[in-house]
């Protein structure tokens, strides 16, 4: 039996036509699912994502399963060593015992994203479901 | 005659603060002016970002914009070229600066595919150091989109500028 303990306040925000640069976010602690959707390359990113960094810290010491879904399309250089903070997150995760699902969305068009998601489970270990998706 | 049948296109050119307001809207002409061509559209927007947010953080060269934290001033020029696109950008930077930005880049076109993709995961891994001039992991990331070396030329202005100009070629897929 999994007791999920979550007093966890859900964190949930809608990017911006105005500015794209900021991914939306949903991270459901009742749902154990947690998404980023769009693009990521404000500046400052360290400021965005070390919340998200946090919140994913603590959901992971009270829980045992969790969905990660990524549907970042475009992030950059910056953007992608918080990226590594996320994935070194779910690492510690699943080494105590944890069940991480990680789904990672990329269009057919880029071709590049597919190594670079590979260069993560290369690195971490973990099992990543790569979901192709047309355009 | 030259005129009726030359390839040569400039898609953009600008220059001036690059802020990421301005920045984002190139970005969504870029996906505009290249729907034909979805794979290298989506490289050069990615290009795109490593190099101009480059130029916003690193060029000595600031403007008064008080809105946006980066505010570099340079030169950007997206160019089609027969099947090829070409995207440049040049920034003023401290002429002791250039060096290590040629060795930076020439360090990437030393390197084979699976040696960037490692170099990569290395300073993911690292925080930028304050003797980091900058740049660094970007240009690593533009080696590996580009798929062909990375040009780069370091022009000397006065006694304490250079002009660091930085280009890629694509081909169109």
């Amino acid at each position: 039996m999994t007791i999920i303990s979550n007093s966890m306040k859900n964190i949930e925000i809608t990017s911006a036509k105005e500015a794209p640069y900021f991914p939306s976010v949903n991270f459901n602690a009742e749902q154990g699912i947690c998404e980023l959707a769009g693009e990521s390359y404000m500046e400052d990113c360290y400021k965005f994502y070390n919340p998200l960094v946090d919140w994913l810290t603590e959901y992971c010491k009270n829980n045992k399963t969790l969905t990660f879904n990524f549907k970042l399309y475009y992030f950059n250089t910056q953007s992608s060593r918080m990226v590594l903070k996320i994935i070194e997150v779910l690492m510690h995760f699943k080494a105590n015992g944890g069940k991480p699902n990680i789904n990672w969305y990329y269009y057919h068009s880029d071709p590049d994203m597919v190594e670079e998601v590979e260069d993560y489970q290369r690195e971490s270990g973990l099992d990543i479901n790569l979901i192709e998706i047309s355009g | 005659m030259e005129v009726l049948t030359k390839q040569n296109t400039t898609l953009i050119s600008y220059h001036g603060p690059f802020c990421i307001d301005i920045l984002s809207n190139f970005g969504k002409i870029i996906k505009q002016f290249l729907l034909d061509y979805p794979t290298t559209a989506t490289r050069i927007y990615k290009l795109f970002f490593e190099l101009t947010q480059n130029v916003a953080k690193y060029s000595i060269e600031k403007s008064n914009i008080t809105s946006c934290r980066f505010t570099g001033v340079g030169k950007l020029c997206l160019e089609q070229e027969g099947d090829k696109f070409i995207l440049r950008t040049s920034n003023l930077i401290n002429k002791k600066d250039g060096t290590v930005l040629e060795k930076y880049c020439s360090e990437v076109n030393t390197m084979d595919k699976e040696g960037l993709l490692k170099y990569r995961s290395e300073k993911r891994k690292l925080t930028p150091t304050s003797i980091d001039v900058g740049a660094h992991i970007g240009i690593i990331q533009v080696g590996l989109l580009t798929r062909n070396k990375i040009q780069f030329e370091v022009q000397p202005l006065n006694e304490e500028h250079s002009v660091f100009s930085i280009w890629v070629v694509l081909s169109k897929e």
